[in-house]
């Protein structure tokens, strides 16, 4: 017969119950994932810091998982800004353990959307997505070289930048990369209402970059640029003479 | 024994063995205490007074460097958390004649790569933890001068000192916490560098003149610094804040103590002449005295800023709100599902009384540049501190015999501080591979590792240092290259170095961090921005 004899059956059941058990064990513990357990990486937990491998981890599963672009959106400029720990809300730290999850921040220049994907690292699970505008994170890197290669790229702003540099030095400006300290950060029209112009009100909802200028001896180059990223523009060539 | 039940006893104590080593490298990746990270993130620290300290560390892009369950155990005990979290949320530079209103913190971000990495001579005595091989955090114990005296009795005192450094434009700004022996929690930033902004002489109202060249002002400017306190005495739930204030009598020879609490979220300016302050109480935890135990807030406030209507949010010095996850940054915080974009917008009428709640605390400086201030400017510091009030029921310091302080150990293997390290395909050939290095103690070589799993390294090249075995610290940085040609296209390459100092007499090697080669580029270009 097919039904099994009750030593057996008593067997299975016991081993059922222990995998039930154990699998339970499993869940509530969240442990790390396998990978790290068994190629002994350096072992992250809790609130740790992301290492680079875990950041390479998560963009491959939000990449994978087709979370960062909407299904038209694939010829747009979208660009990963930032990966880092999710920070579990208190109702989720205060029980002592928890999953390794990560934020992956990326920007969508033709329609001024930040998206924020959130992955689980332990599962590769794609566990929660939002967009939403008006939402600008610092400049990455990459985008900070963008907007010094936009502004040393448009005539009316590389002329400022060179009068400007002349009127310092007193000699002219031949390498502007080797010969300037260039600073970008993100510009918001709502931090400076009173000074911004029609060209820079929209920044906030637009990408935008402010530059500092000055020599490598740290004197000031008296232009501030102001750089439309999602434009991929100079709007303001010199901020401190907009009025 | 049948084959089956052999099979099922072998195989049920292999899987239970397996699932038991599982369960046991989880928790071995967390560090002992009340702090939920692994060691090199997790900082525990007994004094020479006997006082400990214990927390956790981050490093994130916007804040820097955040603090996690920070707790406090005086001398005899108990241990006691104090703070869930403890960060800087905002930087905000107005310059006086408002041709610039930076935030720092959301516009250029203190963390990631503008964080400084810190050479040993930054960090005397004391210890460099590190991130991804990134030395970012200094860990420092120092004397403090008496703790007390009383006759012939006395104490020296001693804290434990955290700093990391952020370029900021042309400015270093130094995020530093003390924690002291007697429980004292000392936010404290430090701004150097460089002047950023000057004018001419017609705008000169708004600076100092510092040079005689066409623009001889340096512009005046506020330093107004924000910090996020989550204070979760012992546990989150049961605190309140206590509004502390002294009234002067009619003909103003005595002063009577008013304690208010305040059961709403809300938002409260310093007031000087009536001496408020704020302590955060537990309303069930007691000292042996019967008092509730709190930590306290006096306001450092030098300078008080107000700014112009767009800026609310610099019209109180403290704030106190619920606890929300998404409430994160002072002001331009991130506005995803409907949470407020200031500190302002996060007070709407809830209830704190008995909650868990959140500080925020905002103190100013007001720069008034001088000539001193080039080529580098001094350091200019600004603390303020909270203090543990009946915490205890007595000075826990008091009776205490110091230990000798531990030396820190020197470094046992060689140590190397790098400004850049990056892998790059060219030519769909071969893998160009370079690093910089700012400074090298006890290195003989360099080992380079490649991998294509991220796994397993193996060896594919060796270089020798520009300074074997020397105490190097880079006036202009070492870069060195190698090209790898043993590549097969297209493929994910990881490159890690290891330095090497045994024949320095140093023991060992270290690791540094991963530099990825992705086939076609750097991945964070998913679709790379085109410049036409």
């Amino acid at each position: 017969m097919n039904i099994l004899a009750p030593t057996k059956l008593r067997i299975v059941v016991v081993a059922v119950v222990i995998l039930f058990l154990l699998s339970a064990m499993w869940v509530v513990a969240a442990p790390l994932p396998l990978w790290q357990l068994i190629t002994g990486e350096p072992v992250r937990a809790g609130t740790d810091p992301l290492s680079d491998l875990e950041i390479a981890r998560a963009q491959e599963l939000a990449i994978q998982g087709r979370a960062l672009t909407t299904q038209d959106s694939t010829a747009d400029r979208v660009e990963i800004l930032l990966v880092e720990r999710h920070q579990e809300p208190k109702s989720t730290s205060r029980q002592g353990n928890w999953p390794r999850r990560a934020d992956i921040y990326s920007y969508n220049y033709d329609t001024d959307m930040l998206t924020h994907v959130l992955v689980n690292l332990n599962t590769g699970v794609v566990e929660w997505t939002e967009s939403a505008q008006n939402i600008q994170l610092p400049l990455s890197r990459y985008e900070t070289s963008v907007a010094i290669r936009l502004a040393l790229t448009d005539p009316a702003t590389r002329a400022a930048i060179e009068a400007g540099y002349q009127q310092v030095m007193q000699e002219p400006l031949q390498d502007p990369l080797s010969q300037l300290k260039l600073h970008a950060l993100i510009f918001r029209a709502e931090a400076m209402p009173d000074r911004v112009t029609e060209a820079t009100r929209v920044c906030g909802l637009h990408r935008c970059a402010k530059l500092i200028l000055s020599t490598p001896t740290d004197y000031l180059i008296n232009v501030l640029p102001v750089v439309d990223l999602s434009r991929q523009q100079v709007t303001v060539v010199n901020f401190f003479s907009e009025e | 024994m049948r084959a089956y039940q052999v099979a099922l006893f072998w195989g049920g104590l292999v899987l239970v063995t397996v699932w038991g080593i599982l369960l046991l490298a989880g928790q071995t990746g967390q560090a002992k205490g009340s702090g939920q990270c692994s060691a090199p993130y997790y900082i525990d620290v007994t004094l020479p007074t006997q006082a400990r300290w214990t927390m956790c560390w981050e490093e994130r892009t916007a804040e820097g460097i955040i603090l996690y369950d920070i707790t406090y155990t005086p001398p005899g005990g108990p241990q006691r958390l104090v703070l869930a979290q403890a960060n800087l949320a905002q930087l905000h530079v107005p310059y006086d004649d408002d041709s610039v209103r930076l935030n720092d913190l959301t516009d250029f971000g203190l963390g990631g790569w503008r964080l400084d990495r810190l050479t040993p001579e930054e960090c005397p005595d004391g210890t460099l933890l590190e991130h991804e091989g990134d030395p970012i955090l200094c860990q420092v114990v120092a004397q403090r001068g008496y703790a007390y005296k009383y006759g012939n009795s006395q104490l020296q005192g001693h804290t434990l000192t955290l700093f990391s450094v952020s370029k900021i434009g042309a400015y270093n700004y130094i995020v530093q916490w003390n924690f002291h022996d007697n429980g004292d929690i000392e936010p404290t930033m430090g701004a150097t560098g460089n002047l950023q902004f000057y004018t001419t002489a017609e705008n000169g109202e708004h600076g100092w003149p510092v040079n005689d060249d066409s623009q001889p002002y340096a512009l005046s400017h506020t330093h107004n610094y924000y910090w996020r306190l989550d204070f979760d005495l012992v546990t989150p739930e049961d605190d309140l804040v206590e509004e502390i204030s002294f009234t002067p009598a009619a003909d103003r020879a005595k002063w009577s103590i008013s304690r208010n609490e305040l059961l709403t979220e809300t938002g409260r300016p310093v007031d000087q002449e009536h001496f408020r302050s704020w302590r955060v109480k537990d309303k069930v935890i007691t000292n042996s005295d019967g008092h509730a135990i709190s930590y306290h807030l006096e306001p450092d406030a030098l300078h008080v800023f107000r700014g112009p209507d767009y800026e609310p949010w610099t019209q109180s010095e403290l704030y106190v709100t619920r606890y929300n996850p998404c409430e994160k940054w002072f002001t331009f915080n991130p506005t995803f599902n409907g949470c407020g974009e200031s500190v302002v917008e996060f007070i709407d009428g809830e209830s704190v009384d008995g909650a868990d709640l959140v500080v925020w605390y905002g103190h100013s400086f007001h720069h008034l540049p001088r000539d001193e201030d080039e080529a580098h400017m001094h350091a200019h510091w600004n603390s303020f501190v909270i203090s543990p009030r009946d915490w205890t029921a007595e000075n826990p310091l008091v009776g205490v015999t110091p230990t000798a302080p531990t030396p820190t150990p020197l470094p046992s293997g060689a140590v190397v501080v790098l400004a850049d390290f990056q892998a790059k395909w060219q030519n769909g050939s071969e893998v160009e591979v370079n690093w910089t290095t700012l400074s090298e103690v006890n290195n003989a070589y360099f080992s380079l590792l490649r991998s294509t799993t991220g796994l397993t390294y193996t060896e594919v090249a060796t270089v020798s240092s520009r300074h074997p075995c020397e105490n190097f610290t880079a006036i202009t940085p070492e870069v060195y290259n190698f090209v790898d040609t043993g590549v097969i296209s297209p493929t994910l390459y990881r490159y890690q170095l290891q330095y090497v100092g045994t024949p320095c007499n140093a023991q060992g090697v270290t690791t540094s961090k991963i530099a990825n080669a992705w086939p076609g580029g750097p991945k964070v270009s998913l679709f790379p921005v085109i410049i036409k």
